[in-house]
């Protein structure tokens, strides 16, 4: 610690002595003027940035700008925007005068020059040396959605977002480039104006962003070293820069319609029976309906009585959303406020969302000193009811039941099974709600020391309190269950940064420039949570908010800290604006590791060269621009929970007598681990950027490759060591890939069409290089050594969950869906009345699944496992489309996912007592070969979860909009400045290689996929 | 200079924002591991230990698996594995499909296995606690004594089941993937050398009740010697084990801290409250209002409580679902009766195969089965529920009898016993549905109101088949229910699992059987027959109203020295201790042939296929995978 110190008095003593030399006033004017595209249309969003300064606004909708406090003198202004190419001008700016300058931007493919944002500040595209993606608003605004991340879903190479549900407000899972750890988290680090989020990205409005940068090598994460292993998402909001005019005020809203798909078609009354009376006499029982079938089940087949249970739960769900915003500028002071309201019903009953965000910036420039402030408030409200367990619940029910009796109350168990509850009761009688509250900030004062020697404080405090109340009435699930019993949760969460950052930007003579950034931050998390519960509620209106007059009263709380502190020093270095090195350092302590452990280094370099404007490379006239660059680094990840390491002792409760007693026991899963330290990985990256035909088609290729090391390794354990499980660092994996992202202008014709295409595609493998285990002995061919305890292979990817089975004993599915590698026994088929000899060697009887004795010992056991594919695609694929004539633009995006097994959760489960998939079975008459004789009695079907494994495999179209622009003459009717109203159809099409749930998600466990169809309107005042 | 006052603001925030970054870890809401080493720290680590037994004893779907599934005394019932995801039938039936990956057996072994670690954390630390405060010697030496005999405890568990074991005496250092595979005659010398220590360290009474005694470890320790004696590898000390076993037992039995309790069903029920309908012949429901778990028969009980403060959520008592018939919402079978908190949520896990069920009858129907036979023995009624009183909406209803040609209806109106005299006639109560021992003729059933199921007409070695519901006879889904670990004083109703009735791991009953087992290997039938005798005459039925005389002297009830075989104390043992989750070690207990005789005859679901390899079960999967180095030994055969 003491030379730490030494190091931050060092740090403050450089910042403090320049700040007291020289400061003088300086005089400035102010830069204004419109961005006009070829045809003299306004350009809305483009960038506008004064060289050489800080200085940058973004134009407003009717392509205006203005840009004050601009030093007077000479000065380069540039204008530029994604999908154009770069105009530049030279003016001379007055003292306390307005210089106009107007700019015509052309149409490019993709832009291959201009400002990225890489993390604690902006570079120019060109001397970039890591790979980043970067998606704009406008991308972001054709998918209308809760949440950004779902919008930017398929367009990037490389990226893997994932829905984590599909009940209204659920969350979105981002992976890039690939799992690296098994245990630890593969989320990608979500910053938000620089600012690491600690609560998601789901309270974010999408109108808010302006972009979203996706930094994916090492070069480029570095500066987040420990957090930075699994990629960084910088978000850029509108902040406080937009527009040009004095004031303007924009809404936007939409409705939507959703519709489920990829349901499970269940048996009718008629099938249902008909597959009893096959599982009774293939049972030796009789089958005659009155044995077979339960009294009430009798009762409705006799009536005729038949219930489409799935039907019955779902309902078209809407959406809605409503934006208005205002923004403005008055001298040195800038400001933004929006404000969005967002309702979501989903697409079965009982599920509910709706999200309120109010956010404010400001910014202001005083001399030298900027301050600026961007804050947002949300709030959120998510009721789900049962939750997805009311679709399972629905196919539970076997159609034979009514929902409602005589008097049309509701009844609660219609088939008259205990475990079989009427799922519209249980929408009535649970609740489940969700609140949040978030308010985050993020903060900055930037202070000019000398020209292009700024010193900046970044503090991003970031504070989110949620409450879970969750009521089940009497009677909602099971009969006679009177007892009504509630819970309320809540954590509050508060997490800060601070950061200091000295950074310059100097152009030294004609051909060096240097950027760099000196960096001090700390980050400080302080959770808080209590849980509440409580049975026999006296009456229903009490729900979750009267636990106290309950009995059995139970409260916890608990409180968890958590630190970082970090140095980071960046230098980019160019040459000639053709060679670009750069190199970073960074060192993190993190408190959840183990004292001697918290501290590591974290070094990458990165180069780029812009082959292209070499004088030797113009006689390849077709080629507009070529950049190679290459990095390497090492990033971490500590993401871990805190006390991990310590061995915390578990509470057990017991009681002598009527006298309680706690106890307190070592933590079977968490034995004290005195070395746990970070999971490290070294990440190589090759990349070319080019531009062809007058750049008209521009692409970017990569190739990485990552090992990562010391994983953190959450290991199940022989019992016999006392204990189930143990975080260690142990074992090695790694991804290596090629992404490939092209984009280009296929028409752009005097009749204002313009057709404008863009490809990703990337392949990734990831495979497991060394586990904490060598042996050999009972792995598969070609997989070993493996932990079989964990589903772990050498050779093979992660498999997450701890196991092999794809479901836990309760049927539930295991591990991470995209995560998943298959070893189980191999299906060969039924049994048949000819294989009977064989099939009793192995206690099985025709009629019987048949799965394969691989070892030829004539036993069926642990031994006959073997490999059935992963849920890794083998390439994922996207191809987007837009064509705009005059006032139309129609865009298509499709997306692909190719080359890997999932299982599927709706095999039939052919078993006599709950809900049943239509299928074949086996009868000595049909003999069928994919599926068994059904059982009687709800008796699990011996090796049925291996049907499967299928190909997964799919195209789709993501969604297609159509939009309408107004004519500036037209919307100034009512007094707009532009108004444009569109139609979206999101996933109207999904071709994939088996029966019923759409494989992206992996499993069908949960609510099912919906398409929707949405009107909007965007209205510029 | 006046934009310099913008910019002093500026460092002078940023430079004392930048407090000290503390990267050290304070656990607050949690202790740390040197808690231990406190004197109330050694008490609660001791705590810890006996909360883990509720992972086993009475918990979840293992503990019937493994101890009562599959034996001579308990089948399969229609449910056995519905709702799960496996199939675990083959815990019944010994199929094929029953591997090292069965269900259960890891959940079993992972119990065993951190209750040794969590004694073992006690006796590492324990000695080094200094005495002071609370801490007597005394206490620390309680504390020491108690985690010795539940470290015995739980070896003696998974011993009696997989054979051969890893022995750890000290706390896990760190995450070691190795181990070794010792003898079972090594792990019995740690359990016998852990219960001497116990017996040396506890006391005779404990203050709080539910601890560990004296006369736990004792008694523990005869059962260990009497297991012990029958292993092949032990011929050496077959008789010295016997002998001790019977000496331990006779010390328990003469200590003066235990007595049985003078009415068996007591030990399980109270008598009815006066809100139900009466029922003098204590056939139905087990009624918890006027019962005390507390009794002078329990040794060591695993406790359980209603208070949710009192146990982590789920580790409650499951039993009370597991032994249930389908009762209910069943009006072919029975009209009048819907699932309520008094009858139970009957899971149809287990049901009586019919040697159990004959195995009471002669107790019950001593000489000729039928109507008008005493009832010589109460152990029947008190361990099973017979008699379910109409609770639906509607009186029973008339209807036709299953097996008579004629069609005639059912107009009676009251439940009546064997003898023709009323039993459940409270005013209002009507019965719905009556299991008798014996078979009766079309015009009983006729006679009757309610619904009656009688024993398989080819009991005790075969059964005529599981659905037996069109002949009115006891099939899988219909038989009476196992009354011992009913619960109706369950918080959340009926549907609720969380039952709070205690768990006797060990009774002074079963002390006498331990000694008349021993003495029988001793070669002392005389002294056997004694013990059991002392069992019987207290199971007599004292007169009435549940039987016509009192029998508490009647010779029909003693059995003689000649009688003394084995096979006659494992019968006993089922009377005695049905459902008690001890059937399948006592079977292995006197060697592989017996075990698999006993099945083999008593069993037939099981009988096809259970084979040598049973009479061990197979070491989980999950330890021959996890294990590095040396492969860790599976049980022959499987």
């Amino acid at each position: 610690m003491r030379d730490m110190r030494l190091w931050r008095l060092q740090l403050a003593l450089m910042l403090a002595v320049p700040a007291a030399g020289r400061l003088q006033a300086q005089e400035t004017g102010q830069v204004a003027g419109t961005v006009t595209n070829e045809q003299g249309q306004p350009v809305a969003t483009a960038s506008v940035v004064v060289q050489g300064t800080r200085l940058a606004v973004v134009t407003g909708l009717d392509g205006k700008y203005l840009i004050p406090e601009v030093p007077a003198g000479t000065r380069t202004v540039v204008a530029r925007l994604i999908g154009f190419g770069v105009a530049t001008q030279v003016v001379t700016v007055t003292a306390g005068q307005s210089v106009v300058a107007d700019f015509r931007l052309s149409v490019k493919a993709v832009e291959l020059q201009g400002p990225v944002v890489v993390g604690y500040g902006t570079q120019e595209r060109r001397t970039v040396t890591g790979a980043v993606s970067t998606v704009q608003a406008a991308q972001i605004a054709e998918l209308p959605t809760s949440n950004a991340l779902k919008a930017i879903q398929g367009r990037v190479p490389g990226v893997d977002i994932v829905n984590a549900g599909n009940k209204p407000g659920d969350s979105v899972s981002i992976v890039i480039r690939g799992n690296r750890s098994i245990t630890a988290n593969n989320n990608a680090l979500i910053v938000v104006d620089g600012v690491p989020s600690a609560g998601g990205i789901g309270d974010f409005n999408a109108n808010d962003i302006v972009s979203i940068d996706i930094l994916k090598d090492a070069a480029a994460t570095a500066i987040y070293g420990s957090r930075g292993a699994n990629g960084v998402v910088l978000i850029t909001t509108k902040g406080a820069g937009t527009g040009g005019v004095k004031t303007q005020f924009t809404a936007d809203a939409y409705v939507i319609g959703q519709r489920p798909y990829g349901l499970p078609t269940m048996m009718n009354p008629q099938q249902y029976l008909e597959m009893l009376q096959a599982a009774a006499r293939y049972a030796g029982s009789p089958d005659d309906p009155s044995t077979v079938l339960s009294a009430q089940q009798l009762a409705a087949y006799t009536a005729g009585q038949a219930t489409d249970w799935q039907k019955l739960i779902e309902r078209t769900g809407q959406q809605r959303s409503v934006h208005i915003g205002m923004n403005g500028i008055s001298e040195n002071t800038r400001f933004n406020l929006s404000g969005n309201y967002f309702d979501q019903t989903g697409t079965a009953v009982g599920f509910d969302f709706n999200r309120l965000t109010g956010n404010a910036s400001v910014d202001h420039v005083q001399g030298r000193l900027r301050l600026g402030l961007t804050a947002s408030y949300v709030h959120s409200l998510q009721a789900t009811a049962l939750g997805d367990g009311l679709w399972g619940a629905a196919r539970q029910q076997t159609g034979f039941g009514s929902p409602y009796d005589a008097n049309g109350l509701i009844v609660a168990h219609p088939d008259g099974d205990a475990l079989a509850f009427n799922p519209l009761k249980a929408v009535q009688g649970v609740r489940n709600d969700v609140t949040r509250d978030r308010f985050f900030a993020s903060a900055f004062g930037t202070f000019q020391l000398l020209d292009g020697v700024n010193l900046r404080v970044n503090f991003g405090p970031d504070y989110t309190h949620q409450s879970t109340g969750h009521y089940e009435g009497a009677d909602a699930i099971f009969p006679g269950h009177t007892d009504r019993e509630a819970s309320y949760n809540q954590f509050a969460n508060l997490q800060y940064t601070l950061d200091a950052m000295l950074e310059v930007h100097r152009d030294i003579g004609k051909v060096h420039h240097v950027d760099a950034t000196l960096l001090y931050g700390i980050q400080k998390f302080r959770g808080s949570a209590a849980n509440e519960s409580a049975v026999l509620i006296p009456y229903d209106e009490a729900l979750y908010y009267s636990l106290g007059q309950g009995q059995q009263y139970l409260l916890t709380t608990a409180l968890t800290e958590t630190a970082l502190e970090s140095y980071m020093g960046r230098v980019v270095y160019t040459l000639r604006d053709r060679y670009t090195v750069s190199a970073t350092v960074r060192r993190d302590g993190a408190s959840q590791l183990a004292p001697g452990h918290k501290w590591v280094t974290f070094p990458t370099v990165g180069l780029a060269w812009q082959l292209g404007d070499e004088p030797f490379m113009r006689r390849f006239a077709f080629l507009k621009a070529l950049k190679l660059r290459g990095s390497y680094g090492v990033t971490g990840n500590s993401s871990i929970n805190a006390y991990q390491t310590q061995g915390a002792l578990l509470r057990i409760p017991y009681n002598f007598g009527s006298t309680t007693a706690p106890g307190y026991a070592p933590n079977g899963n968490n034995p004290a681990n005195p070395n746990l330290s970070w999971e490290k990985t070294a990440q190589a990256d090759l990349g070319v950027e080019f531009g062809v035909l007058d750049s008209r088609i521009t692409g970017t290729v990569d190739w990485y490759r990552q090992n990562t090391s010391d994983l953190l390794l959450q290991r199940t354990l022989p019992q016999t060591s006392g204990y189930s499980q143990a975080l260690q660092n142990i074992g090695k994996t790694r991804n290596t890939g090629v992404e490939i992202a092209l984009s280009s202008i296929n028409v752009n014709n005097e009749h204002g069409i313009r057709w404008q295409t863009a490809i990703s595609w990337a392949h990734n493998h990831n495979e497991i290089v060394a586990l904490a285990v060598s042996d050999t002995a009972g792995c598969p061919a070609g997989a070993s050594p493996c932990d079989l305890n964990n589903g772990w292979f050498v050779g093979q990817p992660i498999n997450t969950g701890s196991q092999t089975a794809p479901l836990n004993s309760n049927g539930g599915f295991v591990g991470n869906p995209q995560q998943r590698v298959w070893y189980d026994y191999k299906f060969v088929g039924i049994w048949q009345q000819s294989d009977s000899a064989e099939a009793a060697r192995y206690g099985a009887k025709p009629g019987q699944i048949r799965v394969a004795d691989i070892n030829g010992d004539g036993l069926i056991n642990a031994k006959d496992m073997v490999l059935q594919g992963n849920t890794y695609p083998k390439w994922t694929a996207s191809i987007y489309n837009k064509v705009t004539w005059k006032s139309f633009d129609l865009s298509v995006l499709a997306a692909f996912r190719w080359g890997y097994t999932i299982f599927n959760t709706y095999i039939p489960a052919l078993f006599g007592r709950f809900g049943n998939i239509v299928t074949d079975y086996w009868t000595p008459s049909t003999p069928s070969n994919a599926n068994p004789a059904p059982n009687l009695n709800g008796i699990p079907l011996n090796y049925g979860n291996t049907r499967g494994y299928v190909d997964g495999s799919h195209w789709r179209i993501r969604n297609i909009q159509l939009g309408y622009t107004l004519p500036p003459s037209l919307a100034g009717r009512f007094r707009a400045t532009r108004a444009r109203v569109y139609a979206t159809a999101n996933e109207p099409f999904v071709s994939y290689k088996y029966d019923y749930f759409d494989p992206e998600s992996g499993w069908a466990g949960g609510s099912p996929v919906y398409r929707s169809l949405l009107i909007g309107a965007n209205v510029t005042f | 200079m006046k934009r310099l006052s913008y910019g002093v603001p500026t460092l002078v925030l940023t430079l004392g924002l930048f407090a000290c970054v503390d990267l050290t870890e304070k656990l607050v809401s949690n202790l740390g591991s040197s808690y231990v080493d406190t004197p109330q720290g050694l008490t609660d680590a001791t705590t810890a230990i006996y909360a883990g037994l509720r992972g086993f004893y009475g918990r979840g779907e293992t503990d019937y698996a493994l101890t009562e599934l599959g034996t001579d005394a308990w089948t399969a019932a229609d449910q056995v594995s519905s709702g799960g995801a496996q199939n675990w039938i083959y815990y019944d039936t010994y199929e094929p499909t029953y591997t090292s990956q069965g269900s259960f057996l890891d959940a079993f072994w992972g119990w065993g296995y951190t209750e040794i670690n969590r004694a073992n954390t006690v006796l590492d630390h324990g000695p080094q606690v200094p005495v002071g405060g609370t801490l007597t010697q005394a206490v620390k030496d309680s504390r020491l004594g108690e985690a010795h005999f539940l470290r015995a405890l739980a070896y003696f568990e998974l011993v009696q089941q997989f054979g051969g074991l890893t022995i750890n005496l000290h706390a896990a250092q760190g995450v070691s993937t190795e181990a070794t595979r010792q003898s079972e005659d090594s792990v019995y010398k740690v359990i016998i050398d852990d219960l001497n220590q116990a017996i040396n360290l506890l006391p005779v009474t404990q203050p709080d009740y539910g601890r560990a005694t004296k006369g736990a470890a004792q008694n523990l320790l005869a059962k260990v010697y009497l297991t012990r004696a029958y292993r092949e590898w032990n011929t050496a000390n077959l008789q010295p084990d016997f002998q001790q076993a019977l000496d331990l037992a006779n010390t328990v039995i003469n200590s003066g801290q235990y007595s049985l309790v003078p009415n068996f069903a007591s030990l399980w029920c109270g008598t009815h409250r006066a809100a139900v309908p009466a029922d003098p012949g204590g056939q139905s429901f087990c009624d918890l209002t006027n019962y005390s778990e507390r009794n002078t028969e329990f040794i060591f009980v695993t406790q359980y409580s209603y208070d949710p403060t009192q146990y982590q959520p789920g580790q409650t008592n499951y039993d009370h679902l597991e032994f249930l018939s389908n009762y209910d919402g069943n009006p072919a079978w029975a009209a009048g009766l819907v699932r309520d908190l008094d009858n139970g949520r009957p899971f149809r896990r287990l049901r009586p195969t019919p040697a159990l069920l004959d195995f009471f009858a002669q107790t019950r129907w001593a000489g000729t089965p039928g109507p008008g036979t005493d009832v010589l023995d109460t152990r029947f009624d008190g361990s099973f529920q017979t008699v379910w009183f109409a609770n639906g909406a509607a009186a029973n209803p008339t209807g036709t009898c299953p097996t008579c040609t004629s069609g005639a209806p059912i107009n009676g109106t009251l439940l009546r016993d064997a003898g023709g005299g009323a039993i459940g006639a409270a005013a209002g109560s009507d019965t719905a549905l009556v299991y008798l021992g014996y078979q009766v003729s079309d015009s009983f059933r006729m006679s009757k109101a309610y619904r009656i199921g009688t024993p398989c007409t080819t009991a005790p070695t075969a059964d005529c088949g599981k659905d037996n519901d069109a002949k009115g006879m006891i099939g899988y889904r219909h038989f009476p229910s196992l009354k011992k670990w009913q619960d109706n004083l369950r918080v959340g109703g009926l549907a609720s699992q969380d039952g709070g009735k205690d768990f006797p791991v060990m009774r002074l009953g079963e002390t006498y059987l331990i000694a008349a087992e021993a003495a029988v290997g001793l070669n002392q039938p005389q002294l056997a027959a004694d013990r059991i005798n002392v069992l019987r005459v207290r199971a007599a039925c004292a007169g009435p109203p549940q039987c016509q005389v009192s029998h508490k002297s009647d010779p029909a009830i003693l059995v003689s020295a000649a009688q003394m075989t084995l096979d006659f104390i494992m019968d006993e043992r089922a009377r005695e201790l049905a459902g008690e989750y001890n059937r399948w070690k006592d079977l292995r207990r006197p060697g592989k042939q017996f075990f698999l005789d006993r099945i083999r005859k008593y069993n037939p679901y099981a009988q096809p296929h259970i084979q040598d390899k049973h009479y061990f079960r197979p070491i989980p999967q999950r330890q021959i995978n996890g294990v590095t180095g040396t492969p860790y030994p599976q049980n022959p055969g499987w």
